[in-house]
């Protein structure tokens, strides 16, 4: 009896444990393969909404800068692909129409399945980019980028992409008519924006953490603009502290290929920041935290920089108080004086300020055209502060000229009231973008009506 | 008694209703048809590619079950290799080509399409790019898996060639058609046995590395039709099938010339990266084996300067034989005639004449074969094994396959490539 009883009180058991709903079935309606085809939909209908037009931050490898591609796809299975960078078609603007698709594979994956000549350059084995028979060919490999992205997360506008071979994490954001009409005007611009945030001609950027830890960021073998970025601590280097990443350049900012672990690593308060977006001011704000900072170098610092010259410019405007009066007195006497009883008629044309590297010394160098041509005068500079600079010069100073800049400065009184005009008090610096920071205003403190801007020198002036 | 057996068969009957309803519980939730979303292939009429879909829908996947991709999803492909797709219209043309050149032409041969729905691959895949490796260097333009998939690679060089005329057949011939039965060939050793008289004729002459390295004509003399054919027994096979279905006569008398020949080389070590050539003939200058010094003079010398005359022996079509002179010139004897210095009349730059005034040409030897491999033989003993086992296993005349395919490589242009292009228009 007490055997029926067990045998029932066990099967009663099983029966009412049969009957407790499922765990999986309150998490999911449907089958893993039914969710997967729903998202597969979902995916290509996001893609294909408010016109298909995105644009793709595409890196190939590490050892390359990333590429920028606008992607429209279309609801009939193509999409048109548009770039222009250095990697195909000899750096000029290029669109193609391929095959795109949302498959089913690593999750839902975004595959370019057709050839783009646009885009499958990155694919090509037979490109060879090193020597033939060293390890630097890549004969076989050729880029070794991506044309499959498993498609890791969204929101509306962007999509989060990881290269199916190389699992680097691509970014895909929705592109608007307003920020570009063309495919073409979208490159055209962003080639007016990177010459508008980097200067080839400027060695050093500073990132600035929340901490405040200090980092100078320049080129990685080559002018930063071409998106290989190396880091080291402000008065570390580059050989003992360097770090290396490669990086994307949009209209909006820069994106680096990885997050800036090491930021983190030398000061946990410091996030490891990726994306870095343009300010009004031209320099470049980190979107994670709103702290960390990418800017030129300190305007006084930017001044000192051996390898630049600044032209005083002498646009309507661009100078101001003594400085116009004197600039233009010195037009006026180059013409009028005589020498040997005959007038000079010489045209005064620039005057620059800027490093003599032969003479290892600063110098107020200028130009007066028919006659002598170039002659410098070498005054002292020092740095006061970040924005503030000072001049000094002693005429009786050994190396105080070169043989014109002795003439001129010994005719022209007005050239001698020039330099002591640059020579007296201290002079603030300012400027309006502080990535380039070309042009900068020089502006006495004691007089602020006596200005003058300050631009690169370029070949032809 | 009767009490306790009456609460026995009660508690018995509430077991067996107790046991029922846990086994009927918990068919409440009805399941659907498949857990699989709905996998029938419907063509969508708006996308761009609906005509050609439509096409291989058609033409090969309810013809002979078989799946033509040529959308490339790097799963399907060896993840070790960096490949790109193929173009859309590059795998237009292939899809038709494929069809002329492999599908109907079996059907020709077997009057009907049944051969290629029971033994023909399952999957055809077409992959833009070759498939390198790296460290050989050396180029995959097909693969055949598992009896049941053959991949074309290389595809988008066709585009390079579609608008030439000229160079259209003889590349389309090498470098797809070519293909097409070589990993077909692959399809149907997988299925049946590669035959073991073919297995033994040329064992111990395989050599899996370096065969990209190894010169054509010397291969054909060691019984390969190419030198991928000498890297394994399955590629040789296959590689036979297909040179001799595609190639024509004028190029298969080619390598059988090359295959009864001797072969020698400039080059001491033959498997070295530099280059490495081959000759079947040499000759001495002057005619002579040795120099003043005792030195051979034997010289080699390319095929295509050779002129065999009807006697049977050699000359040297470019090359006439010099006197021995000094400073390179001959001597203007009293007679006004120039001699070397061994007193032979030679002309005015040395060349020694016979009694008639003719240059003396030089006098050129074949190269002996040492191999001892009897080339032309063993080729035409592998046709004969492969037109034995087509016949034998699958009943098919290879001879007769092979007059198809050139009939059709013979007669392909331009136009019929355009005429095979019209059967898949997009965006109608």
């Amino acid at each position: 009896m007490k055997k029926i009883f067990y045998i029932s009180a066990f099967i009663l058991t099983l029966s009412l444990a049969s009957c407790a709903p499922s765990e999986v079935e309150d998490i999911f309606d449907d089958s893993p393969a039914a969710r997967m085809d729903k998202a597969v939909k979902s995916y290509t209908e996001m893609f294909q909404a408010e016109g298909g037009r995105w644009l793709m931050q595409y890196f190939c490898s590490a050892g390359e800068p990333g590429y920028n591609y606008i992607m429209t796809f279309h609801n009939d299975g193509t999409v048109d692909i548009s770039t222009k960078n250095s990697q195909v078609n000899g750096g000029a603007f290029i669109t193609d129409r391929s095959l795109w698709e949302v498959v089913s594979d690593y999750g839902p994956v975004l595959s370019f399945n057709t050839y783009n000549k646009a885009f499958h350059v990155f694919s090509d084995p037979s490109l060879e980019l090193g020597t033939a028979g060293t390890s630097s060919s890549t004969y076989g490999k050729g880029h070794e980028g991506d044309y499959e992205f498993i498609i890791v997360g969204s929101s509306e506008n962007e999509v989060k992409l990881r290269g199916k071979k190389t699992a680097i994490t691509i970014i895909m954001r929705r592109l608007s008519t307003a920020e570009a009409e063309t495919d073409e005007s979208y490159f055209t611009n962003l080639t007016s924006v990177l010459n508008a945030t980097f200067n080839n001609r400027v060695n050093d950027y500073v990132l600035t953490t929340a901490s405040g830890k200090r980092y100078i960021c320049n080129g990685d073998g080559g002018p930063i603009n071409s998106m290989f970025w190396s880091f080291y601590p402000e008065g570390g280097s580059l050989l003992d502290n360097g770090e290396h990443m490669n990086a994307i350049f949009t209209t909006h900012g820069v994106h680096f290929m990885e997050p800036l672990d090491f930021l983190h690593e030398y000061d946990e308060n410091d996030v490891a920041a990726q994306s870095f977006e343009i300010q009004p001011d031209g320099t470049l704000l980190c979107t994670e935290d709103g702290k960390t900072t990418i800017k030129g170098p300190a305007l006084a610092d930017l001044f000192h920089q051996k390898q630049l010259g600044w032209n005083l410019s002498k646009v309507d405007g661009e100078m101001g108080g003594d400085f116009l009066t004197l600039f233009n007195q010195i037009v006026d006497e180059a013409k009028t004086t005589k020498v040997n009883n005959k007038p000079l008629n010489y045209k005064f044309q620039w005057l620059q300020l800027g490093y003599d590297n032969n003479k290892a010394k600063y110098r107020l160098y200028f130009r007066f055209h028919t006659g002598n041509n170039y002659g410098s005068i070498y005054v002292n500079h020092e740095i006061v502060d970040d924005h503030t600079i000072k001049f000094s010069f002693d005429p009786n100073a050994d190396n105080a000229f070169d043989t014109n800049g002795s003439k001129v400065y010994g005719w022209f009184p007005s050239l001698r009231a020039m330099v002591d005009l640059i020579c007296t008090g201290e002079y603030e610096l300012s400027a309006t973008n502080m990535m380039v920071s070309n042009p900068m205003t020089m502006k006495s403190k004691s007089n602020p009506n006596n200005f003058v801007v300050l631009k690169f020198e370029t070949a032809s002036l | 008694m009767i009490m306790k057996n009456y609460f026995k068969y009660l508690s018995a009957l509430a077991l067996v209703a107790m046991a029922a309803m846990s086994l009927t519980s918990c068919g409440e939730k009805k399941l659907g048809d498949t857990i699989f979303p709905d996998v029938t292939e419907e063509i969508d009429p708006n996308s761009y590619t609906y005509e050609f879909d439509k096409w291989l829908k058609e033409n090969y996947l309810d013809e002979y079950n078989l799946e033509f991709q040529y959308r490339l999803q790097d799963n399907e492909t060896n993840m070790n290799y960096n490949l790109q797709p193929a173009t859309l219209s590059n795998s237009i043309d292939l899809a038709v080509l494929t069809k002329y050149m492999w599908f109907d032409v079996y059907e020709e041969v077997t009057g009907s399409k049944e051969f290629l729905k029971m033994y023909g691959p399952r999957i055809i895949m077409l992959v833009g790019s070759p498939a390198i490796n790296p460290v050989s260097r050396t180029i995959e333009v097909g693969l055949a898996e598992g009896g049941i998939k053959v991949t074309l690679l290389n595809v988008n060089r066709l585009g390079n060639y579609v608008n030439n005329p000229e160079q259209l057949v003889n590349v389309l011939n090498d470098e797809y058609f070519h293909t097409m039965h070589h990993e077909f060939a692959h399809i149907l050793h997988q299925t049946k046995s590669i035959p073991t008289e073919f297995r033994i004729i040329s064992a111990g002459h395989y050599e899996g590395m370096n065969w990209e390295k190894k010169n054509a004509q010397k291969v054909h003399s060691l019984g390969f039709v190419t030198p991928y054919a000498s890297s394994a027994l399955r590629e040789d096979f296959a590689e036979t099938i297909a040179c001799y279905i595609t190639m024509s006569d004028a190029e298969w008398a080619a390598i059988k010339d090359d295959a009864a020949r001797g072969w020698a080389t400039n080059s001491e070590n033959e498997s070295s990266d530099e280059w490495v050539e081959y000759f079947c003939y040499y000759y001495y200058p002057n005619n002579n084996p040795v120099d003043d010094n005792g030195e051979s003079t034997l010289t080699y010398v390319r095929a295509n300067l050779v002129q065999q005359l009807e006697n049977g022996t050699y000359i040297h079509k470019t090359l006439r034989q010099r006197g021995r002179l000094q400073n390179n010139k001959p001597v203007m004897g009293e007679d006004g005639k120039w001699y070397d210095l061994d007193g032979n009349v030679t002309d005015a730059n040395g060349f020694l004449l016979d009694k008639d005034g003719n240059q003396i040409p030089v006098v050129v030897y074949a190269v002996e074969d040492e191999d001892n491999v009897k080339g032309a033989d063993v080729l035409e003993t592998k046709i004969q094994l492969c037109r034995d086992w087509f016949r034998e296993e699958w009943g098919i005349d290879l001879d007769q396959l092979r007059t198809v395919v050139q009939a059709r490589i013979h007669d392909f242009t331009a136009a019929k490539l355009e005429e095979l292009r019209q059967q898949v228009v997009l965006g109608q």
